[in-house]
């Protein structure tokens, strides 16, 4: 799922961790949103995980271990850090017989990449001048009521992690003057949408670097935190 | 591998898309001539991107190309076709100015057919005055190749063998319908010039 | 020059050798690749582009044709691997067919609408069974990686760009583009594949034949370029076909033992498609060999109110000189058979009215509307018989 958008991960990555240390950019919507009364049920759509080596030429291959290590972690720690706000996480299958979720989960997609390109990258659009309004529509009802959600998160991250080969390969390139070359950093981009309406109400990317790894608990926390930042819950 | 070159690609477009983007997308609200042809009234803001010069179309959106497209073209001659592509000898629909009504319609889901419109499907077709002149007006629905239901609507006539052709698309979730009552406003507004 | 030319020489060297240490076992039944190997990560991708795939519009959904489909593959693969492949019916106009390494297989309709019997379907599910079990892909993988060279990279993109649409299709499709395999593993896919379909019984010709066939259509191409692309042996970037792999079919079957074509039932399982499928090739606007594979399948003499219909649209798009003459006998013709599409009426009546024929016309229409109640283009029609009222 999310992969158009998530296939920028790598590339938004490649050129916020020039900077190298952590960076988020949460957008929030600008229509108005009304308050929840109660502590909130969150239904975590399919989260989109995939850990990959990154060799010495620059291809990258999907690990399924750590991507499946990756992705536990990164569960454990959504859960835990909602779950101190008070919140329930609700994990949901997207059931492929469901035309309507279906439909959904491929709007997000493209809206997720829309916003992507139009918002973090810089090419603004004009009809969207001091808006944030992007939905998903009122379908987003039927997915709600099995579990009687108030929101439904979606999450993306790609981690890339180098070979011993990659990292010498950077080294030498650095040493020549060529400066640029990934040595692997992990990247996220998350979207939180209100059940009532469908409106993507928050939306945040988050890079971190090469330093820290999300096959660790640790490097989990930190890339859960730094993604879930001032998510309005 | 796969990863390699489809990123290669990727980062390729948005470096065009990118600068492109410097150069070109402006709002545009209000009265719009299109070519010295027609011209058309919007009631929302729209953000428009550079004519293309190849196919002669201007696109028009508002929350996003994907989300939301109204694409106009104006005096297409015999032999155009609506299709930007780099390779010269690619066969591709093309415009005939003896067309009949129906065949413009066909004309024009055989280019979403080709411009990645999976299940391209014209739904209705029906007479519709194009400013003074007798156009044809219809809906198509369809897909993007990875599965996201497609709706679309739009309007065309033939003055003097040249085609005039307004298409808008939009995924059938919740899009497009948000922008319905606009497009059917502006499908009514078109005046000859 | 001298620089560029070495290092060519390098890489083809680096090549060769790489092809020596990447050969592995062959899959056996039922074997999944355990989580820490690359084999597990490309099957992990694979899997996740086939997900994609299922949920995709391109997918044929049809009961009948995937269980005609299954059925075939089951007889070549035989019953140990035959729920170790997922056999995929994709709507896309070319002539293609690959194979991911998790078992995700791909037949495009642009094939199913050229193989003449299900002999040939077999052959092709037998070749591309081959390069499952003999799991090329991971072959392949390890070759690019031992190589790590951009060159490699740029001939398996330039394989992808063959194809037409590539760009705009989804990656599901582009990473299938980007599995071709090199010639001598489409070599042993040949042979293995060769054993498979006539192990099952299947009539030994048709592994030569589909690749004559294809080639003769190619010829009577519009396209130049792919004309130039036949005596360059490379119409199917994916799957090279040269004259040397052709003649060593040809071989294959003088010293194999006869078996059954099955015809008859393709014909069957591919009719009530044809329509749809050929109208997905003329999108493609290549009439001279579009209007050789309706001839040809003509000949075959099944079919005919459709395949008359068919090329009367070609016609009537084409446009060349007579061309609107062409078009009107075809639907006349067509029309007189009972599995002529409604809209050979459609097409009968603008053909008629173009000529102002306009009393034939009403009728050619007016039979259309009876058939189709909710016919798109009625508004049309309606206002065009009230104006010649």
């Amino acid at each position: 799922m999310g992969r158009i958008a998530a296939r920028l991960i790598p590339i938004l990555a490649a050129m916020t961790l020039l900077a190298a240390c952590t960076s988020t950019a949460v957008m929030k919507t600008t229509n108005e949103v009304q308050p929840l009364e109660r502590d909130a049920v969150i239904l975590l759509v399919e989260p989109d995980v995939e850990l990959s080596l990154l060799k010495a030429a620059g291809v990258s291959e999907v690990r399924a271990d750590w991507t499946e290590t990756g992705k536990a972690n990164v569960l454990t720690e959504i859960e835990t850090l909602l779950d101190e706000k008070g919140h329930r996480l609700v994990e949901h299958e997207i059931d492929p017989g469901n035309e309507r979720e279906v439909q959904i989960v491929k709007l997000h997609e493209i809206v997720g990449a829309t916003i992507l390109s139009h918002r973090f990258m810089g090419q603004p659009l004009p009809s969207k001048r001091g808006k944030f309004d992007w939905s998903l529509g009122p379908g987003v009802n039927d997915m709600a009521e099995t579990h009687d959600a108030d929101y439904a998160l979606f999450l993306h991250a790609r981690g890339e992690y180098a070979s011993s080969g990659r990292q010498a390969v950077a080294i030498g390139l650095a040493v020549l003057g060529a400066g640029g070359v990934s040595t692997g950093g992990q990247g996220a981009y998350a979207s939180l949408v209100d059940m009532r309406t469908g409106d993507i109400i928050w939306f945040n990317v988050a890079f971190t670097g090469p330093g820290t790894d999300m096959r660790e608990q640790d490097g989990a926390k930190h890339l859960v935190g730094a993604i879930l930042k001032d998510i309005p819950l | 591998m796969m990863v390699a070159f489809v990123r290669n690609g990727c980062l390729a477009g948005l470096l065009v898309t990118a600068m492109a983007g410097c150069v070109g997308i402006t709002p545009v609200t209000g009265p719009l001539d299109v070519d010295g042809a027609y011209r058309i009234t919007l009631g929302e803001t729209w953000s428009a991107y550079p004519r293309d010069t190849r196919t002669k179309l201007r696109n028009l959106t508002i929350d996003g190309d994907a989300l939301n497209s109204l694409t106009f073209a104006a005096s297409l001659e015999d032999g155009h076709t609506l299709i930007k592509t780099y390779d010269r000898e690619r066969l591709l629909p093309v415009y005939r100015s003896d067309m009949s009504q129906t065949e413009v319609v066909e004309f024009i889901r055989d280019s979403l057919s080709v411009g990645g419109m999976a299940d391209a499907t014209i739904t209705s077709l029906r007479p519709e005055p194009f400013g003074p002149l007798e156009g044809v007006r219809f809906d198509v629905t369809g897909a993007t190749q990875r599965g996201l239901n497609m709706s679309g609507t739009g309007k065309a006539a033939i003055e003097d063998g040249k085609l005039h052709l307004i298409i808008y698309t939009a995924p059938t979730e919740y899009y497009f319908e948000l922008h319905e009552y606009e497009v059917n406003e502006i499908l009514g507004s078109i005046e000859l010039l | 020059m001298r620089l560029v030319r070495l290092m060519a020489a390098l890489t083809a060297f680096a090549v060769l050798a790489a092809c020596a240490t990447t050969d592995v076992d062959p899959l056996s039944a039922d074997m999944r690749p355990s989580e820490e190997t690359d084999e597990a990560g490309l099957w992990l991708r694979m899997d996740e582009a086939e997900d994609l795939l299922q949920q995709s519009a391109v997918v044929v959904r049809d009961p009948a044709l995937n269980a005609y489909l299954d059925e075939v593959f089951c007889n070549v693969a035989g019953e140990a691997y035959c729920d170790d492949v997922r056999v995929y019916i994709v709507e896309q106009p070319y002539f293609n067919a690959n194979m991911a390494p998790n078992g995700m297989m791909q037949v495009w309709t642009g094939l199913l609408l050229r193989a003449q019997n299900e002999a040939q379907l077999a052959f092709v599910l037998g070749h591309e069974f081959a390069h499952y079990r003999q799991r090329h892909s991971l072959e392949q993988w390890r070759e690019i990686n031992n190589v790590a060279n951009a060159s490699v990279l740029f001939s398996v993109g330039v394989a992808a760009a063959g194809v037409p649409n590539a760009a705009v299709l989804g990656n599901f499709t582009l990473a299938a583009q980007l599995y071709g395999y090199g010639r001598d593993k489409e070599r042993e896919a040949d042979a293995f594949g060769f054993d498979y379909f006539t192990g099952a019984g299947y009539d030994p010709d048709a592994a030569a034949g589909i690749w004559e066939y294809l080639i003769d259509e190619t010829e009577a191409s519009d396209s130049e370029r792919k004309k130039r692309q036949i005596a360059r042996a490379s119409i199917f970037s994916t799957h090279p076909v040269t004259a040397e792999r052709v003649e060593t079919l040809r071989r294959f079957a003088d010293d194999a033992e006869t078996g059954r074509e099955n015809e008859e039932a393709f014909a069957a399982a591919i009719a009530p498609f044809l329509n749809d499928w050929l109208a997905d090739d003329l999108v493609l606007r290549d009439f001279g060999q579009h209007l050789y594979l309706i001839d040809h399948k003509i000949e075959a003499g099944e079919n005919l109110g459709v395949l008359y219909f068919r090329r009367g649209e070609a016609y009537r798009l084409r446009r060349e000189e007579g061309d609107f003459d062409r078009a009107l006998d075809n639907y006349r013709k067509a029309v007189l058979f009972d599995d002529v599409p409604a809209q050979g009426w459609m097409a009968l009546g603008d053909a008629l009215q173009r000529r102002g024929e306009n009393a034939e016309a009403r009728a050619a229409y007016g039979k259309y509307l009876e058939l189709m109640p909710d016919a798109p283009e009625r508004a049309i029609i309606e206002a065009w018989l009230e104006e010649k009222e």
